[in-house]
């Protein structure tokens, strides 16, 4: 390590700070992948069954490759699971895992309490 | 107020060395029964702290740690003044030597850019590796060659959980910092 370097220490310390982070059992969402998590909400919604292909074609403003990065993030935090579509082995689709129905549930009573006026 | 850059080393150094003494008292305090001398404990949270301040302030921090670990020491006769300064170097030595070996052999950057949490915990076990020794060799040099192999043994088992405890604490504040940020994902 150069004593001759010159950056500050804050980046010294977010840098280290991200890879304690690191070390945590808990993960934090990013919010890209909240993001992601959002839309896949309402259609889930709106459909049963989505798959890993027709989430990928919509990359109206991402790659399908950043969309797919983002999908193994949501899987490995545990609130997706991919399972195999027994018609077609190639295709997978994307369903909630128990945590994400939490999570769902959690949106939907924070919405209520804000559409529940309080009384004065 | 922006500090005269002259200024920044000596406010570093001094601010590592009184938040050292800060730690090692309270490591004193929560830990007595623990400790095998004043050198050695079987749980040493200040462990933690050699290799993060030395990873933020480098070289002015390995030198706070230093001038703090020499504060902490007995300081008593002329005696022993010799063995209380290289003892006091060794706490900032160790992990000097621990992120030297980082930066040749696993690419750590002098931003920390990129830095693991996995090299954290190497770093650290190597900061104890090192530190266990040369404490170990200092006090051989004037004490008793029989006690090597324990306090050897007993200061890196404590630096070894001194820093695994410090590092948790800081890993459980940040997931609760999070938390009340947004949404976690624990499994």
């Amino acid at each position: 390590m150069s004593s001759q370097s010159t950056e500050p220490t804050y980046v010294r310390l977010h840098n280290l700070l991200g890879a304690i982070r690191e070390l945590s059992p808990f993960q934090d969402l990013t919010a890209d992948e909240e993001q992601l998590l959002g839309q896949l909400v309402v259609r889930w919604h709106a459909s049963k069954r989505i798959t890993v292909a027709e989430l990928m074609q919509d990359t109206s403003r991402v790659s399908a490759s950043t969309i797919y990065r983002r999908l193994i993030g949501l899987r490995d935090k545990g609130l997706v699971d991919l399972p195999v579509d027994m018609n077609d082995k190639r295709s997978h689709f994307v369903v909630p895992t128990p945590s994400a129905k939490r999570y769902i549930k959690h949106l939907d009573q924070c919405v209520l309490k804000l559409s529940i006026p309080k009384s004065s | 107020m922006k500090l005269p850059t002259p200024l920044v080393p000596a406010v570093t150094v001094v601010s590592v060395a009184v938040v050292w003494v800060l730690v090692f008292n309270l490591n004193s305090f929560l830990f007595a029964e623990m400790a095998l001398s004043d050198q050695a404990s079987w749980i040493f949270l200040p462990a933690a702290f050699r290799l993060l301040l030395v990873l933020l302030f480098r070289q002015w921090g390995a030198v706070g740690l230093m001038f703090g670990a020499f504060l902490t020491l007995p300081n008593g006769t002329q005696d022993n003044l010799v063995q209380e300064v290289l003892l006091a170097a060794s706490s900032g030595v160790a992990p000097l030597l621990a992120v030297a070996f980082a930066s040749r052999y696993m690419q750590l950057k002098t931003d920390l850019q990129g830095l693991r949490g996995g090299q954290i915990l190497v770093m650290s076990v190597l900061c104890a590796g090192v530190n266990s020794v040369l404490v170990s060799s200092s006090l051989l040099l004037y004490g008793e060659p029989s006690q090597f192999l324990v306090y050897v043994t007993t200061i890196f088992v404590g630096d070894v959980l001194g820093a695994a405890i410090v590092l948790s604490v800081i890993v459980i504040a940040i997931s609760v910092l999070g938390r009340a940020r947004g949404l976690h994902t624990g499994h």
